[in-house]
């Protein structure tokens, strides 16, 4: 894994503890929706405007659908960073 | 391509010969061994006797489906109406004493005239022209049948016409798919559908109507009439009679309890068919319970309105009028209008008797 | 043309035959493009008819072009603005009732399936998540691609057009695959002429008695028949829908598509807003995805603090959009405020139990059985109720009674309608366990082709015992009007 993924991961953890409130969340490429329970629309949808204010960038309305997980998350950042 | 063509082929063939698997085993189960025709099992739900299940189905149905077997003889002598006549009309009595025709038996219980009039149709329909005048109908006529369309058919959609709308046989009312010497063949290829209905009847719906009419009977409405395991000896209570008064107010529609002419207007209908088509027509006037007669305002109506339309009648054509309403005793009722199975042999007989010896 | 017509087949096994052997994308293209146009034509009655909803096609045709050439925020909301208007016209939506109208029939047939699949074409085109240029002839296979126009799933562009254009090579269909396909198609049928006719015999009788009630009958006699008319009718929508779709889906293998599952078992659903992840789940992302995410994002961007105020935020939002995919299925005012307040109700109730509750115990609970049926039988409860005003005018109620009456007894009517279809689902997972396994072993691969064939001939002849036992029409698609 590069040093960039890695960097964006740690920064992403910051953001689901706080967001989710929970201490207990380790996230990994493969985490989804479906392993955080709190995760929903209205939470993947806040998620996002948190990470495009976060890293300043700005997804498509069609991204934003069709994330599956964690790993596609930074695999799209990186790409819109990049 | 060609697996989605092999998948279709082989379902069609499979279904093709399931259904003449099917086929086949309907006559193994309902052999066509009838030679006359009864509606009676509508009748049998409270009675004792064992009902003789039709693959045809029964009531409405035996007439729409199983009028087929009218073709079959030289000549028929059919009777009509409703629940009284499936009751006290049997086939079997009468034919002890006619000899030149076979009697069946089309009445279906819950009807009106217009009702008795579609079967008429259906039964001319499927007689061949060149054995209609050996056709020979009864209608039994009380002032229970003259109940108005509006009252009686809500939906505006007789039980026969349902009969006829079902399995696509016609088209709207009355217009048929078929010709009429062709929808047998159509019947008799609807046979594997038949028998699912006929066992759903015999294993669900049969014992369902059969609970409900007896838990209606024997506890919801007690008064109605007193059940006996034997119907020969059942009586009528007095709350029953005011119970009897209250429900024909309702059912006949009628504020101050009169008979209308509306269905007077369709026994002369079936009158003038019934000439046409230089068939025979025999009205017999039924008897009901005298406490019923003596009381009822609807009765003394329909007496005083009759003389009228018998005359008219008389005018269409040549018709037998059978007076048979003053022949029994309250006790020969179950209850207001339908005679116990003793009852029914008697008045089996007796129309039987005059039939033989009635000269065309 | 119905999909219950013999018409349908025989158009199938026509349009079947040309898509398999037309390859070449130019050719599949024109091939596809006539199946859906004499599918499409079936409709109208008369040329002048189809004016409307062409104009229509064309000029949604010109904007996801003009989109792809001129990205300007002002030119998408002028375009997005004028696909609405031309649709709320055409459909004669309330608000634009002032305008004058077109002085001849036409017909507005899968339109607002043809309005979801446009705006999400401009939106895509102008951010750029679809890079191709589209061709007239593309844009029309996909927005009235026949087995889709009238009755959805919401097929994405950019799924579509994979499959689309892999048409240029031979379809590849293995024999586990047709047989599923048959297999889904018979089980759509079973539904629309069996179970779905049922529903709609048992509604009708019960809506019938319901009318016939005179004013100044016992509020307990009106709400039974309410109750009975309302859960008939939902069911009746259900297996409607859920079987047409088994047909769509089953006919789009055999034709070489994937479509994606509309239906999840929406009566496993626990709350209203998880019945809409599993009921029309195309419906539901496309909400979510061109109107929910940019409401919610819109409504970050504008609050101050947003962070703190997430659950304020997704209560408007969830209100906002169900409002208008209530507003969507019909124009009475009634279901979508009821669907919006549902969603709100729902997830205010989902802040307050995390609240008073904490965490862990509304994990226990959420695992507790007794509790989930419960929910599960409310949250069927509201959406029949709900559902009934497709069906009834809400002016018969409000006019007949007073508010507080109303609020009661739909109160009442919805906790008892819950507990009996909580009661019924406890039966009726008992009874889908046994089912399930019994349906494993017949669905097996390992079965043989002949125990295959008798569970797909036994289907066919339900159908046909079930489209010949009734008098009544066959229940047409039920959103075929939408």
């Amino acid at each position: 894994m590069s040093v960039i993924r890695k960097e964006i991961q740690v920064k992403l953890q910051e953001i689901f503890v706080d967001l989710f409130d929970d201490d207990g969340i380790v996230i990994s490429n493969d985490t989804t929706a479906k392993d955080i329970d709190e995760w929903d629309s209205l939470m993947h949808i806040t998620l996002m405007v948190t990470v495009e204010r976060e890293f300043g960038i700005k997804f498509r309305a069609e991204e934003i659908g069709q994330l599956k997980c964690v790993g596609e998350l930074i695999d799209l950042i990186v790409e819109r960073k990049g | 391509m060609r697996i989605v063509a092999k998948q279709l082929f082989v379902l069609i063939f499979s279904f093709a010969l399931l259904y003449a698997v099917i086929w086949c085993f309907t006559y193994i189960v309902y052999p066509t061994t009838r030679n006359y025709l009864d509606t009676y099992q509508d009748a049998v739900y409270f009675s004792n006797d064992k009902p003789e299940y039709y693959l045809y189905g029964r009531g409405a149905g035996l007439v729409v489906r199983g009028r087929g077997l009218l073709a079959e003889n030289v000549s028929n002598i059919v009777v009509t109406g409703a629940s009284t006549s499936v009751e006290g009309f049997r086939p079997p009595v009468m034919q002890k004493y006619i000899t030149n025709g076979i009697v069946h038996n089309l009445s279906i219980g819950a009807s009106n005239m217009t009702q008795v009039g579609q079967v008429v149709d259906l039964v001319l329909e499927a007689t061949p022209e060149d054995k209609r005048n050996n056709l020979h109908f009864i209608v039994g006529v009380s002032y229970v049948l003259l109940r108005p369309d509006s009252e009686m058919w809500p939906g505006g959609v007789t039980n026969v016409e349902t009969e006829m709308l079902k399995y696509g046989m016609y088209k709207s009312k009355g217009e048929s798919r078929f010709r009429s010497a062709h929808y047998k063949y159509f019947i008799s290829f609807l046979r594997p559908i038949l028998i699912v209905d006929e066992l759903f009847r015999r294993v669900v719906t049969d014992h369902l109507f059969k609970t409900i009419w007896y838990i209606n009977n024997k506890w919801l409405r007690p008064m109605q009439f007193l059940i006996s395991d034997n119907l020969n000896r059942v009586s009528v209570s007095e709350e029953y009679k005011v119970y009897v008064d209250r429900e024909m107010h309702r059912r006949m529609g009628s504020v101050n309890d009169e008979i209308g002419d509306e269905q007077f207007e369709r026994l002369i209908d079936i009158s003038k068919k019934v000439h046409q088509s230089s068939a025979k027509l025999t009205v017999v006037d039924l008897p009901l319970a005298k406490w019923h007669m003596l009381k009822s305002k609807h009765f003394a109506s329909y007496q005083k309105n009759k003389m009228h339309f018998f005359e008219r009648l008389k005018e269409i054509g040549t018709v037998n009028i059978i007076d048979m309403q003053y022949m029994n005793n309250d006790d020969d009722f179950y209850d207001f209008a339908h005679p116990k199975p003793q009852t029914s042999v008697q008045w089996s007989s007796y129309l039987g008797e005059i039939l033989s010896k009635m000269k065309y | 043309m119905s999909f219950t017509s013999f018409h349908f087949g025989l158009f199938v096994i026509i349009s079947f035959i040309a898509n398999n052997y037309c390859r070449g994308k130019t050719t599949y293209g024109l091939v596809a493009f006539l199946i859906n146009l004499a599918f499409f034509s079936s409709f109208f009655d008369t040329l002048l008819g189809a004016v409307p909803i062409v104009i229509f096609l064309i000029t949604a045709y010109f904007l996801v072009v003009l989109s792809f050439y001129i990205k300007k925020p002002f030119v998408l909301f002028i375009s997005l603005f004028a696909v609405m208007m031309i649709f709320s016209y055409l459909k004669k939506y309330t608000f634009v009732s002032w305008s004058p109208e077109l002085p001849f029939v036409y017909t507005v047939i899968g339109m607002s399936y043809i309005l979801f699949r446009v705006i999400h074409l401009i939106v895509d085109v102008y951010e750029g998540s679809i890079k191709d240029k589209i061709g007239f002839i593309d844009f029309i296979n996909y927005c009235c691609f026949f087995l889709v126009l009238v009755s959805g799933p919401i097929v994405r562009y950019q799924d579509f057009s994979l499959q689309y254009l892999s048409k240029e090579s031979s379809l590849l269909l293995s024999r586990e695959d047709v047989v599923g396909a048959f297999s889904r198609i018979l089980t759509g049928y079973i539904k629309i002429v069996g179970l779905s006719a049922l529903f709609i015999f048992l509604f009708s009788t019960f809506n019938q008695e319901y009318w016939q009630l005179k004013v100044g009958t016992g509020g307990k006699v009106v709400a039974v028949w309410f109750g009975y008319a309302s859960v008939t009718y939902f069911f009746h929508l259900y297996f409607n829908f859920t079987g047409y779709m088994d047909v769509v889906i089953g006919l789009g293998i055999l034709f070489g598509y994937r479509l994606p599952e509309n239906f999840n078992k929406p009566l496993l659903a626990s709350s209203f807003l998880e019945f809409w992840t599993r009921w029309h789940i195309t419906l539901s992302e496309w909400f979510r995805t061109y109107f929910f995410n940019p409401l919610v994002k819109w409504l970050n961007g504008v609050v101050k603090d947003s962070n703190k105020h997430v659950v304020s935020i997704g209560i408007l939002g969830y209100f906002a959009t169900f409002l208008v995919i209530g507003y969507w299925h019909t124009p009475s005012i009634c279901l979508a405020i009821l669907l919006g307040v549902g969603a709100a109700v729902n997830k205010i109730f989902q802040g307050f139990s995390k609240q008073i509750f904490g965490k862990k115990r509304m994990k226990r609970l959420n695992g507790n059985d007794f509790f989930n049926y419960i929910c599960r039988g409310l949250t069927i409860s509201y959406l029949a109720i709900s559902i009934a005003f497709l069906w009834m005018d809400y002016r018969e109620i409000y006019f007949k009674y007073s508010f507080v009456w109303i609020a009661v007894s739909f109160f009442m009517i919805w906790a008892v309608v819950g507990a009996v279809s909580a009661m019924a689902m406890v039966i009726y997972d008992k009874l889908a366990r046994f089912a399930n396994r019994f349906h494993l072993v017949i669905e097996n691969q390992s079965l043989s082709c002949m125990a295959t064939n008798a569970w797909l001939v036994s289907k066919l002849f339900i159908i046909l015992y079930a489209s010949l036992i009734t008098i009544n029409p066959t229940p047409a698609f039920i959103y075929m009007g939408f």
